[in-house]
């Protein structure tokens, strides 16, 4: 079984040998595929299902898996570092992204302050997810384009009621924190290619209801360049010239909110 | 407080003003600054002390006793950080 996936101006191909990888390989990356392609160079990514497990062989080295689970874990990995290189000359932002027809939020803040919860609220609320955790603007940093890695849900997450996860995203546990999400299946229903950016949000989590506020250049370029970038990229001044267009095209809004089903709703009449 | 000393010009070319306040590059390390941090900057001009900068800004907000010893603070700040480099 084979897929080829066009990234950026670069050929990937997965193969897997056994049915029993149906629970992830036809789905990772998916909205990147592409018809095979002529007399072109590819990038290997292969699983082979033996007695011993699972081997992979992917670009630069080669992986032995004892379960479905690891392998899914490695894999995922690997095209994830493959995708952002190929995407190496577009600006990525750490963060995450959705929205409506009309145009779309990057939401940045810290690890753990509830980003991908409030993206899968939004997808339930029936808003577009473009990406979580890598998010790359198109080179004419007004759009932001999907990056449609699997969301990786812990088990909390899955326990809330109502859990914010649809139920007709295909998805497959593999740890007790990390459940993927595959968002944009079925096709075209959650997830959109790109969409231009209207708002950067800095979530602040509180009780109460939802309420955004004005926010001065200067505090949104420090936490942009802080929370949303390597410690090697945020002491770019090019970064930050090209931040600072990005910040005057779409307002930055500090965002405090309790509930992300209420907060999503927020967002969609932002974007009305 | 050395208020004879002498600030630096600061790179044009390494400065991004903002509505409300500037990012500096100085060494390998960005650094940002409000709207008065930015005001004082724009004083260094290679040949204007600390104590000649206190006194300009001292004159532009005569009404608030609060300014001297905040731009004092603010050089003290610059300091520790390392990011105060004298004119040639």
């Amino acid at each position: 079984m084979r897929r080829y996936l066009g990234i950026g101006d670069n050929i990937a191909v997965l193969e897997w040998n056994d049915s029993r990888l149906g629970g992830f390989m036809p789905y990772l990356f998916r909205p990147w595929e592409i018809d095979q392609p002529g007399d072109t160079d590819v990038a290997v990514f292969r699983a082979d299902m033996n007695g011993a497990g699972i081997r992979l062989d992917l670009p630069g080295k080669t992986v032995a898996c004892p379960d479905e689970r690891m392998a899914a874990l490695e894999l995922e990995y690997a095209l994830t570092m493959y995708a952002q290189a190929q995407l190496d000359d577009h600006v990525q932002v750490h963060g995450a992204c959705f929205g409506t027809e009309s145009g779309c939020v990057l939401i940045v803040g810290t690890h753990g302050i509830g980003k991908t919860t409030l993206a899968l609220s939004a997808i339930s609320q029936g808003l577009y997810a473009l990406s979580d955790d890598i998010c790359p603007f198109d080179h004419d940093m007004r759009h932001l384009l999907g990056f449609p890695r699997p969301f990786k849900v812990a088990v909390d997450i899955l326990a809330m009621n109502p859990c914010p996860v649809p139920v007709d995203c295909p998805s497959f546990y593999a740890t007790a924190d990390i459940t993927y999400v595959f968002t944009h299946e079925p096709p075209g229903k959650y997830c959109a290619d790109r969409l231009p950016l209207r708002h950067i949000l800095f979530p602040n989590r509180r009780p109460g209801p939802v309420a955004f506020e004005q926010m001065g250049q200067t505090e949104a370029m420090q936490l942009l360049l802080t929370q949303g970038f390597n410690y090697v990229d945020r002491d770019s001044l090019d970064l930050a010239r090209t931040l600072l267009g990005v910040l005057i095209q779409a307002p930055p809004l500090r965002f405090g909110y309790g509930d992300s089903f209420e907060a999503a709703d927020a967002i969609r009449d932002l974007l009305t | 407080m050395d208020r004879t000393f002498i600030p630096r010009v600061i790179d044009p070319a390494a400065i991004v003003e903002m509505d409300d306040g500037v990012i500096v590059r100085i060494g390998d390390t960005l650094h940002t600054f409000n709207s008065t941090g930015c005001e004082i900057i724009e004083l260094f001009d290679g040949a204007r002390t600390i104590g000649d900068i206190i006194e300009v800004m001292v004159a532009r907000y005569p009404d608030d006793d609060q300014v001297a010893p905040a731009v004092e603070a603010f050089f003290d700040e610059l300091e520790n950080l390392n990011m105060l480099n004298r004119s040639e």
